[in-house]
């Protein structure tokens, strides 16, 4: 795929495998020429019980994280892109796009199984709770569903609650499913708060050693973030 | 902060290029001008707006 120009790159699922190998795993995609990567947690969601072995925590994830980051800085190289972190830093440097775990809107990504059934996105497990309806149903009637309203709503009160925190201005409050101890939890998990701030820090800090985040930036996000999207 | 970005910015050749660039592309979003992204479908690999 790679030679016929159809490849665009990988999701590299970090495990209990590989988490504590960043520099071998990032050297071999160069190796491989591969320069467009997205590293993905292994968490148990609730679709198979065989995975627990592999699932890592977030702290696990984060040290991983910090450590592609570094490695991505010190390499230094353009055409090496890596989602997570190139979202981060833009949005840090006054960027306003986003991958979808710090969009806030969740509501916008759903699976589509082969039955038609329209469901919430695919972190989550296939409940009732998140089906929206079918695509054989009218657009208008899957726009308005019921259970796509209450999900809409929780997504807000979820914003409103971590809208003081300094660094809401990139998170949004976060995956909806990674973030939350419970489909209807306000408030999100102290652990994964705890790391994605360690996270935005430390990439944050690296940045300010290079005096290129404007005072306004710095300013809004510690006085709780203003909405840039 | 201050003392770490005097020294950083004592040249700008110290700036990594990814940093330069991501600034520029951060400058690029916040003026509003479209591009490939925001047109679709994302065939393109970007990361923004992406699952």
């Amino acid at each position: 795929m790679h030679r016929a120009g159809i490849f665009n790159g990988i999701i590299c699922g970090v495990s209990s495998v590989n988490h504590e190998f960043p520099e071998k795993l990032f050297n071999f995609f160069l190796a491989e020429n591969i320069k467009k990567l997205k590293f993905a947690r292994v968490k148990s969601i609730g679709h198979c019980e065989n995975v627990s072995s592999l699932v890592i925590s977030p702290a696990q994830y984060t040290n991983f994280m910090i450590a592609i980051f570094d490695l991505w800085l010190k390499l230094d190289d353009p055409e090496v892109e890596i989602r997570d972190i190139q979202s981060v830093v833009s949005l840090i440097l006054g960027g306003n796009k986003r991958e979808c775990i710090y969009m806030g809107q969740c509501d916008q990504f759903v699976t589509v199984y082969s039955d038609g059934l329209i469901y919430g996105c695919d972190s989550f497990p296939k409940t009732d709770d998140l089906c929206f309806g079918s695509v054989f149903d009218e657009p208008t009637a899957v726009r308005s569903n019921s259970r796509l309203q209450t999900f809409r709503e929780l997504l807000e009160k979820r914003k409103e609650f971590c809208h003081t925190c300094n660094w809401y201005f990139i998170c949004k409050g976060g995956c909806a499913k990674d973030c939350y101890e419970q489909f209807n939890s306000v408030e999100p998990l102290s652990e994964v708060c705890k790391n994605l701030q360690r996270y935005f820090e430390h990439i944050s800090a690296k940045i300010r050693l290079y005096d290129l985040i404007e005072p306004r930036t710095v300013h809004s996000s510690a006085k709780g973030g203003e909405d840039r999207v | 902060m201050s003392n770490a970005a005097s020294v950083a910015t004592a040249g700008s050749s110290s700036i990594p290029k990814v940093l330069l660039q991501a600034k520029k592309e951060a400058a690029t979003q916040a003026s509003g001008e479209t591009r490939g992204w925001d047109k679709g479908p994302w065939d393109k690999g970007h990361w923004a707006n992406r699952k």
